[in-house]
């Protein structure tokens, strides 16, 4: 089934709305035909990264997840939140290191305004060891 | 040495364990409500129907044959059999002291025959000790392991309860089957109910029993081994962590069968099915594990961090 268009989901920068956005990420995943094992492993990968702008978001804020279909059968899950040092994630931290062992993709970015993006793309096929 | 039930008696033992409940009319007045964890001996012999003398006498007939006779000898088997259908009430006995915890009686009688058996492969009467103070402990620490692979720590509804271990198994049938961990269609389609269901019942499953993921190796002889070897090798994804002063502490934080499987998933890139087929769990508990483990080392980060 396809996600078209984009669906976004705006909760506050707390760790008890993690959750929620976890399953949101199962139902994307199972809407996407995922196997289990991917679906659990987009889930630790977004909440470790929801752990992370966590870790730096200043009181009140909110944390964007915006889902969008990534060809080919994959998923973009893009989750954004103000940060206060403006910080971004560095390749040689252990949170990189698990975010690139569950997914695809990985980019982290920063703005101008220190909003930093953590954006993970999966694809359906299983991740076969090398 | 044999630990696990020899085939030729499984139809008959199956056929035992049918009956097992209830089996022991006499012991269900006092059992009723007791949780005790240790459960004393003597207590248990007043409980369990009165033996006769004739009882006794074949008890150590049988316990002399199993000793004397080969591992596959009939005659053997047959002993073993026998030995174990008489006990079965002290099994079904020990079972009910640990009703009302949120397993079914079937299944912990289940359970306590499974200790039972092990008790009959394990027995050596040069000992002196009557077989039945032997049985006890060992019956009463294979139901503790099983609360503890399989208890839950919170109150989870029965049907969740129910439903995950319908997932847990019916993901090792289709994995078994298609050679690939199934999709959230493939499981509902397969156990017959929504996927919303399927995804209910995978979330429950942070649910599961803190006691559960602490426990190490299912029996903590053999697995040390080759778990620490894994642990030695390939640490080069480890190697361009430069966080390594800040990560090794807190590897050495978690337990060490949740270090191995850090390690396998993310140092050495092994997907959750390889772990969990090296581990020896399911590949569902690979990822409880997983999750659990990685918000254990954020907690400790941040503690360190306040710390310093």
């Amino acid at each position: 089934m396809e996600i078209d268009p984009a669906v976004t989901l705006r909760v506050p920068a707390e760790s008890a709305y993690v959750a929620l956005i976890r399953a949101a990420v199962s139902a994307m995943c199972a809407r996407l035909d995922f196997t289990i094992e991917r679906l659990e492993d987009v889930k630790l990968a977004v909440a470790e990264s929801a752990a992370l702008l966590l870790s730096d978001a200043p009181d009140g804020a909110s944390l964007d997840v915006r889902f969008t279909p990534d060809a080919p059968q994959g998923l973009r899950v893009e989750m954004t939140c103000p940060t206060m040092h403006g910080r971004s994630l560095p390749r040689d931290s252990f949170t990189w290191t698990v975010l690139t062992a569950l997914v695809d993709e990985v980019v982290a970015t920063v703005s101008p305004d220190r909003n930093l993006t953590i954006s993970l793309v999966a694809h359906r096929a299983e991740a076969v060891r090398p | 040495m044999t630990e696990t039930p020899g085939t030729p008696a499984d139809g008959a033992l199956g056929a035992a364990l049918g009956a097992a409940p209830g089996a022991a009319p006499g012991a269900a007045p006092r059992a009723a409500g007791v949780v005790a964890d240790e459960v004393p001996h003597d207590e248990v012999v007043a409980d369990t129907p009165r033996w006769s003398e004739r009882d006794r006498e074949r008890e150590a007939q049988l316990l002399e044959l199993i000793a004397s006779l080969p591992t596959d000898d009939p005659r053997r088997v047959a002993a073993r059999d026998e030995l174990v259908t008489m006990h079965l009430p002290l099994a079904a006995f020990l079972a009910r002291r640990f009703r009302d915890r949120g397993e079914s009686l079937d299944d912990l009688t289940q359970v306590a025959t499974v200790g039972l058996i092990k008790a009959v492969d394990r027995f050596e009467p040069d000992r002196g000790v009557q077989f039945s103070t032997f049985a006890t402990p060992t019956m009463v620490g294979e139901i503790k392991r099983h609360f503890r692979d399989k208890g839950w720590a919170i109150r989870v509804p029965r049907r969740l309860q129910e439903l995950r271990l319908a997932i847990t198994r019916a993901t090792a049938e289709l994995s078994q089957a298609t050679g690939r961990s199934p999709t959230v269609a493939e499981l509902a389609a397969h156990l017959g109910v929504s996927e919303e269901d399927v995804l209910e019942g995978m979330e429950s499953a942070q649910a599961y029993a803190t006691l559960s993921l602490d426990a190490s190796s299912t029996d903590g002889t053999e697995e040390g081994g080759t778990l620490a070897d894994t642990l030695g090798d390939h640490d080069h994804r480890l190697a361009m962590v430069e966080a390594r002063q800040t990560l090794n502490p807190l590897l050495a934080g978690l337990a060490p069968r949740e270090r191995a499987i850090i390690h396998m998933r993310f140092f050495e890139n092994m997907t959750q099915s390889q772990i969990a087929e090296q581990v020896g769990v399911s590949q569902m508990h690979v990822s409880r594990l997983l999750a659990k483990s990685l918000a254990q080392m954020r907690t400790e980060l941040v503690d360190a961090h306040q710390d310093a």
